[in-house]
C-alpha cells in the first residue's frame, strides 16, 4: 500500500489564464513582457521598444503560438544534453584506451584535423550570431529554442576542439593554430568565413536564422556530421563518425524547429505588425500615453510592402545561393588529401531532402544564382 | 599523449574561436562597442573565473535540476502548502513570483545582448552560461507558482500584472534601465552591482525564512538559484576588474555606473526587506542584520576599500543605504499596506508576536514611528489604505513615501524641475540618477497616468482586467479568501488536529 495524500481540490485546474497543454508551455508562455517597456534603447536602434516587432521585416499574428516540437524548457534541455556529453566523453575515453587514434590511416587524419577542426569558428560564430536573435526575437518561444540551439553550438564548437585536442595528442595546440590558420587562409574556407562574418552583420533576427537554418547549416552540417561517416570508418576511424552522430541529433532538432517556425511566419497572411497584440488580449489598446509625448510613436512606421513569403523568398534565394558558393570550395580540401567524396552531390541532396521541401511547405519560391 | 592542464585544456576550448573580419567591417559585426566611452586594449588576458566547459555545465546542472525537481515533486504531492506554519508567507512569496521571476527572464535576455556585444570570449563565454541560468532561474520558479496558482489567489495572469501593474514597474523598470543601456554598463549594473553586491541579501535571507516556515519548495528554489549565482558573481568581480585595469579613461565611467547601479539596485530591494521582516511568521534573519552581513561588511567595509587603489570610492548615498536600514521595511511595509487593495499579494494584520519581535530587532525606531501605524488596523484591516494611485519616485518607481532617515518625522521626497515639468523622486539617491540621465527617465512608464488615459478602459472592473487580478485577491490576508482555503485545507489533511501527550 502507498501512502498518499488526500487530495484537496484546487481552485482552479490550470495554473495560468491561457492555455497550456504540458510543463514546456507552463514555462514557456507569455513569459516575455510585449507591452508598457520603460525606456527605449540608448544606442541600438533609439526609436525602438525593448521587444518591438520591428526588429524584423515579417509579420505574425501570434508570436506565442510557436512551438517547440521537442519541447525543450531548461530542465529538459539539460537533462539531454547531458547525456550526449556523457557519451562524447565516453566516447573519447574508449578511444585512446583502444587507441584508435594511431590506427587511422594517415591521410584521413590530415583531412580530418584540417576539415573538422576550423569548424569550431563555424559553429562559435553561429552561437554568437543566436545571441542576438536571443536578444531581439519575439516571445519566449522562439527565443527559448534559439538559446539552447545556440548553447549546442558552442558544445559542438568545443566538441571539436576537445576532439582535436586528443586526435593530435602531444601536437593539440598546434592542430587548433593551424585551424585557425586555415580557417582564415586558406581558399577552401574563404567563401565559408565571409559567409559567416555576413551572418554576424545580419540585423534582422529572423533573416539571421534563414541565413544559418535555411542554408549554410542544411548542407554544410550534411557534409560535416552525416556524408563524412561512412568514409571516416573507412579510413579507420569511428571516433568521428560516433561524434557526428551526437551532433547531428542536434543539428537534427535545430532544423525541425526553425522550420516549423518558418512556416508559421511563411503562410501568416497577417499585414499589421502590430496584429499580435490582439492574440495577447490587448484588442483594444488603444497605444501608449507616452506615445508622441516623450517617445516616438512606433505605430507610425509605415508597414511593409511585401507578404511574408516574398520576403522570405528573397532571403531565401540570397543566403542559399551564398551557401552554396561557400560549400563548394571544400571540394578542394577534400581532393587535396585524396578523400573521395564529392561534395555537389551531398548539397544537392540537402537541397532535394530537406531545402526544396521546407521552402514548399512554407510556399516559397528561390532563385539560386551560383 | 602529454595531458594539458586544466587551464590550458579550458582556454584551447574557449579561446580565439573569433576572428578579425575580413570581408565585413568589425564595427559592423561590434555596433556598440565605442559608445559607451569604454577603451579596451588587450582583453585576451582576461580569464573567465569559472572555466566550466559545455560539458561540466550541462553535468552539474542537471545534476541541480534533478535534486530540485525531486524536492518540488515530494512537496507538490504532499501539499507541502497546507503545512507551513501561517498562510501569510503566501503573500511574500507572491511577491516574489510577479516581481522577481520577470527579472530572471530579463536578466536571461539581457546576458545575451552583453555576450554578443562584448567581443571578449572569457566574458562572453561566461554571459552565455549566465543566459541559460537566468532561463533555469525564472523556469524552476514559474514551476513553483504553476502549482501554487492551482490553490491561491493571485498569480493566475502573473504576465499581465508584470505587463500592466504599479507595483511590477519597480523591478521592471529596473531590468527595462539595464537593457536599454550599453552592454558595458549592462555588465557593470547586472554581473557587478546586482549580482555581486545584493544577490545573496536578495536569495540567502528568504531562503531561510521559507525553511524556517517550513516553504521546503521555495527553500530549495532559493538554494538552487543561489548556486548559480557564485558563477555570476565572480563574472561582475572579474569584469569590473577589467574595465578598471584596461584603460584608466574607464575609470571614471565605471564610478559613474556604479553609483547609479548600486542606489538602483538597492531601491529595488526594497520589497526584499519586506520580506525578510514581514511575511514570515518564524523570522530567519532581520533585514538589518542582512543588510550589515551582506552589503555593509561584505562589500562597502570589504570590498570597496580594495578598489580604493583603483581610484573608485564607495557608492554615492552608500551611508543613506546604511542610515536607512532600520526604517527600510516598515517603510516599505507600510507603502504596501496603503496600496493593498491593488495590489495581488495581500498585507496583513500584524499579530502580537509580530509587535514582539519588530520592536526587539529594532529598538530605535519600530515602535516609535511605525508599530502606531500598524495598529490602526487592529479594529478595521483596510483603514490605513490610501485612496486613488500612488505617486510615485520618477526612477525607482516606488511610491514616494520614504522618511527622512536622519529627521524621520519629515519626507525624504525630492523635486526636480525638468523640461518645464516637476518630476518627484523618492530619495536623493534616485535624484541623482535622475539628474544624471534625464532624458532616459522621462521615457517611464507610469501605470497612473495611463489610468487617466484611458489606456485601462474606463472603469475599476476594466482596470482590474488589466492588472490581471480581482479586488477579492487583493487586501488583507487573514480576512481573504486564501486565509480561508489554506485553513480548510489543513482540515483536509487533519492538520487541524491538536495531539496532547500525557
Ligand atoms: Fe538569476
Ligand atoms: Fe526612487
Amino acid at each position: 500500500m502507498t501512502m498518499q495524500a488526500r487530495n484537496l481540490q484546487p481552485i482552479r485546474q490550470q495554473p495560468w489564464d491561457w492555455a497550456t497543454k504540458n510543463e514546456y508551455e507552463e514555462v514557456t508562455l507569455r513569459e516575455q513582457p510585449y507591452i508598457h517597456g520603460h525606456y527605449r534603447n540608448k544606442y541600438y536602434k533609439p526609436d525602438y521598444d525593448i521587444y518591438d516587432p520591428r526588429y524584423t521585416r515579417v509579420r505574425v499574428r501570434d508570436w506565442e503560438a510557436f512551438r517547440d516540437p521537442k519541447k525543450l524548457w531548461y530542465q529538459t534541455y539539460v537533462m539531454t544534453r547531458k547525456k550526449m556529453a556523457d557519451e562524447v566523453e565516453a566516447l573519447f575515453e574508449r578511444a585512446g584506451k583502444l587507441a584508435i587514434y594511431e590506427r587511422v590511416d594517415p591521410a584521413w587524419r590530415k583531412f580530418s584535423l584540417a576539415f573538422y577542426t576550423p569548424l569550431r569558428h563555424y559553429e562559435y560564430a553561429g552561437a554568437v550570431q543566436l545571441q542576438h536573435v536571443v536578444r531581439y526575437a519575439m516571445g519566449c518561444p522562439i527565443e527559448q529554442a534559439a538559446t539552447y540551439t545556440a548553447f549546442d553550438k558552442q558544445g559542438r564548437a568545443q566538441w571539436l576542439s576537445t576532439w582535436a585536442l586528443e586526435f593530435a595528442g602531444g601536437e593539440g595546440l598546434q592542430a587548433l593554430q593551424h585551424a585557425r590558420q586555415l580557417w582564415l587562409e586558406d581558399e577552401s574556407y574563404d567563401k565559408l568565413r565571409s559567409y559567416m562574418e555576413h551572418v554576424l552583420v545580419t540585423d534582422d533576427w529572423v533573416e539571421v536564422l534563414v541565413a544559418l537554418h535555411l542554408a549554410i547549416e542544411p548542407i554544410l552540417d550534411r557534409l560535416a556530421y552525416e556524408q563524412l561517416n561512412a568514409i571516416s570508418i573507412e579510413h579507420g576511424d569511428p571516433v568521428l563518425a560516433e561524434l557526428a552522430l551526437i551532433c547531428s541529433e542536434q543539428v537534427q532538432w535545430q532544423e525541425n524547429w526553425t522550420a516549423s517556425l518558418f512556416q508559421l511566419i511563411a503562410t501568416d497572411p497577417t499585414t499589421s505588425r502590430w496584429d499580435y497584440l490582439k492574440s495577447l488580449g490587448y484588442e483594444d489598446w488603444p497605444g501608449d500615453y507616452r506615445w508622441g509625448r516623450t517617445l516616438s510613436n512606433p505605430k507610425s512606421t509605415p508597414e511593409e510592402t511585401l507578404t511574408n513569403q516574398e520576403i522570405m523568398s528573397q532571403w531565401a534565394s540570397k543566403w542559399i545561393s551564398r551557401a552554396i558558393q561557400a560549400v563548394t570550395p571544400l571540394q578542394s580540401l577534400l581532393d587535396r588529401h585524396g578523400i573521395s567524396c564529392a561534395v555537389e552531390p551531398v548539397m544537392e541532396r540537402a537541397m532535394a531532402s530537406y531545402i526544396l521541401p521546407t521552402l514548399e511547405k512554407c510556399g516559397i519560391d528561390v532563385k539560386i544564382s551560383v | 599523449m602529454a595531458k594539458l592542464n586544466v587551464s590550458t585544456r579550458y582556454k584551447a576550448l574557449t579561446r580565439d574561436l573569433m576572428w578579425d573580419p575580413k570581408d565585413v567591417n568589425i564595427k559592423e559585426i561590434y555596433p556598440l562597442i565605442e559608445a559607451e566611452g569604454i577603451h579596451i586594449r588587450d582583453p585576451k588576458r582576461w580569464e573567465d573565473p569559472f572555466r566550466m566547459t559545455f560539458n561540466q555545465y550541462v553535468k552539474i546542472q542537471s545534476e541541480k535540476e534533478h535534486l530540485h525537481h525531486a524536492i518540488r515533486g515530494a512537496f507538490e504531492a504532499n501539499h507541502g502548502h497546507a503545512r507551513i506554519v501561517d498562510s501569510r508567507w503566501f503573500e511574500g512569496v507572491k511577491a516574489f513570483a510577479v516581481a522577481v521571476q520577470p527579472a530572471e527572464y530579463a536578466a536571461h535576455r539581457l546576458m545575451a545582448y552583453i555576450g554578443r556585444n562584448i567581443p571578449i570570449e572569457a566574458i562572453r563565454f561566461a554571459t552565455f552560461n549566465q543566459a541559460v541560468d537566468e532561463l533555469r532561474h525564472a523556469q524552476i520558479e514559474i514551476k513553483h507558482y504553476a502549482h501554487m496558482s492551482r490553490y491561491y489567489d493571485g498569480l493566475h495572469a502573473y504576465s499581465k500584472t508584470n505587463e500592466n501593474l504599479w507595483f511590477n514597474t519597480v523591478p521592471k523598470s529596473f531590468f527595462d534601465d539595464a537593457l536599454t543601456s550599453g552592454p558595458f554598463e549592462a555588465l557593470i549594473a547586472i554581473s557587478f552591482s546586482f549580482e555581486y553586491v545584493f544577490t545573496n541579501i536578495l536569495f540567502l535571507p528568504f531562503a531561510s525564512s521559507a525553511a524556517a516556515v517550513g516553504d521546503e519548495h521555495f527553500a530549495s528554489v532559493g538554494k538552487s538559484v543561489q548556486s548559480d549565482e557564485s558563477r555570476h558573481m565572480a563574472l561582475g568581480m572579474a569584469a569590473l576588474k577589467m574595465l578598471l585595469e584596461e584603460d584608466d579613461r574607464n575609470i571614471p565611467i565605471v564610478q559613474r555606473w556604479l553609483d547609479k547601479w548600486f542606489w538602483r539596485c538597492y531601491r529595488v530591494f526594497a520589497v526584499i526587506s519586506t520580506l525578510v521582516d514581514y511575511y514570515p511568521r518564524i523570522r530567519a534573519i532581520s533585514w538589518k542584520k542582512a543588510f550589515e552581513m551582506y552589503v555593509e561588511d561584505q562589500v562597502l567595509n570589504g570590498l570597496f576599500k580594495d578598489l580604493f587603489k583603483y581610484g573608485i570610492r564607495p557608492p554615492r548615498h552608500f551611508e543613506d543605504s546604511m542610515k536607512e536600514k532600520e526604517h527600510y521595511s516598515h517603510a516599505t511595509m507600510r507603502i504596501l499596506d496603503h496600496y493593498k487593495h491593488a495590489n495581488y499579494f495581500r498585507g496583513f494584520r500584524l499579530q502580537p508576536d509580530d509587535y514582539d519581535w519588530l520592536s526587539r530587532e529594532y529598538p530605535n525606531t519600530f515602535e516609535r514611528y511605525y508599530a502606531p501605524f500598524f495598529r490602526k488596523m487592529d479594529d478595521h484591516v483596510m483603514a490605513v489604505a490610501s485612496p486613488g494611485l500612488p505617486a510615485v519616485c520618477a526612477v525607482c518607481q516606488i511610491p514616494c513615501e520614504y522618511p527622512n532617515p536622519d529627521r524621520p518625522q519629515e519626507s525624504w521626497t525630492q523635486y526636480v524641475e525638468y523640461n518645464g515639468k516637476t518630476h518627484m523622486l523618492c530619495s536623493p539617491g534616485c535624484r541623482d540618477i535622475f539628474l544624471a540621465e534625464p532624458e532616459k527617465y522621462m521615457q517611464w512608464w507610469w501605470p497612473a497616468e495611463s489610468y487617466l488615459s484611458g489606456e485601462f478602459g474606463s472603469s475599476l472592473e476594466d482596470m482590474f482586467e488589466y492588472f490581471g487580478f480581482t479586488p477579492e485577491e487583493a487586501n488583507e490576508h487573514y480576512s481573504s479568501r486564501d486565509y480561508h482555503r489554506w485553513i480548510r485545507y489543513r482540515e483536509e489533511l487533519g492538520l487541524d488536529k491538536r495531539f496532547e501527550t500525557v
